[in-house]
């Protein structure tokens, strides 16, 4: 396979039916030099799902929801990881607002974007079968752990428990992609995208969760004896997400 | 936008009428001398087709030309005054009479 062709791969599929044959020929034309361009702008258009070619405004709509529900479960994930391993960022040390409680702002966020089911069988049946089908494996994994932790309860520090630590946290990884590849990639035929203004206002939310999310873990870095890493890793990754939120929301007012 | 910015340039390009993506890069080339790459050429296309500023037209020899769109022809001309504007005050203040 060819370089360009390489690139044009790392492209969304929607632009790449739109404008592969065309990219593809000026690329060719414009040899090496356009490579690092091509990897940008696909690299770009992956941040912003809402511009990519589609059929309908409310195919951009649901790209905008699934968007933003997968860059939800990252924060989630961001968070939990924190919480699990600093105990500075759970609520013994922020009792006014902690980062368990911007999660639950955030549900408040996911339930306003979040793609309806069809109020008819068969889309409610496809729902669920690829849910199950998605959500198979990872449950698995997560029964699997569930168990040899009972069984066996390995010692703290001991290598069979760190792998059961690590395993837990790909299968928590794994289950938020499949999660997210679900509402992402079901069938507009089985799920109905929230109107706009619902959209823009659940974005919102999930934005300022971020947001809040942020600057709980950053104030928590500074705010006890010498830098915290985990709450200023934690704090950065929010910080990057709250901006991916609201470029979602720029590109929706956009149009 | 900015006179160097590939969204206004490719719907300076547009003015004349439909083109596609290769003869767009050209008329750029003609307007500026240096074509954009092509990742920011489609990438500009998309943009603009995703804010309704052009439109896809039927497919020809593998190529699909775009046009501008009404509202694409009316933000143009916003912004080409805007930068007729902004160009004249800044001649006069050089000194330099706007031909």
């Amino acid at each position: 396979m060819n370089p360009v062709r390489m690139l044009l791969r790392l492209y969304p599929a929607a632009f790449r039916e739109r404008w592969g044959a065309e990219l593809e020929e000026d690329a060719k034309a414009a040899g090496r030099r356009s490579w690092p361009g091509l990897a940008a702008s696909a690299a770009e258009l992956w941040l912003h799902p809402v511009i990519w070619p589609a059929e309908s405004a409310s195919q951009r709509r649901h790209r905008a929801a699934a968007a933003a529900f997968t860059l939800t479960l990252a924060t989630w994930f961001a968070g939990r990881a924190g919480t699990t391993n600093d105990p500075r960022l759970t609520w013994h040390a922020h009792r006014i607002l902690n980062v368990t409680e911007c999660a639950a702002l955030m549900l408040l966020g996911v339930v306003m974007i979040m793609p309806l089911p069809r109020p008819t069988p068969y889309a409610v049946t496809a729902l669920l079968r690829r849910s199950v089908r998605a959500l198979a494996v990872p449950a698995a994994f997560f029964a699997v752990g569930l168990i040899i932790v009972h069984a066996a309860q390995p010692a703290a520090h001991s290598t069979p428990r760190l792998l059961i630590t690590a395993s837990y946290w790909l299968t928590l990884a794994l289950g938020a992609v499949q999660v997210a590849r679900v509402v992402g990639t079901i069938s507009a035929s089985a799920v109905i995208p929230p109107r706009p203004a619902r959209l823009r206002f659940g974005i919102a939310i999930l934005a300022v969760g971020g947001a809040l999310t942020a600057w709980i873990s950053l104030s928590t870095t500074v705010a006890g004896h010498g830098f915290d890493v985990v709450s200023a890793v934690v704090g950065g990754c929010a910080l990057i997400l709250t901006g991916l939120f609201l470029s979602i929301l720029r590109d929706l007012n956009d149009r | 936008m900015q006179s160097n910015d590939a969204q206004t340039l490719v719907l300076c390009a547009l003015s004349n009428g439909p083109l596609h993506g290769y003869a767009i890069n050209s008329a750029i080339e003609e307007l500026t001398g240096t074509r954009l790459g092509p990742g920011s050429l489609y990438g500009a296309l998309t943009r603009l087709e995703a804010k309704g500023l052009v439109e896809s037209l039927d497919e020809v020899e593998r190529t699909r030309p775009v046009r501008l769109t009404p509202e694409g022809r009316r933000v143009l001309e916003r912004e080409l005054h805007a930068m007729a504007r902004v160009a004249a005050a800044g001649l006069r203040g050089l000194g330099v009479n706007p031909a």
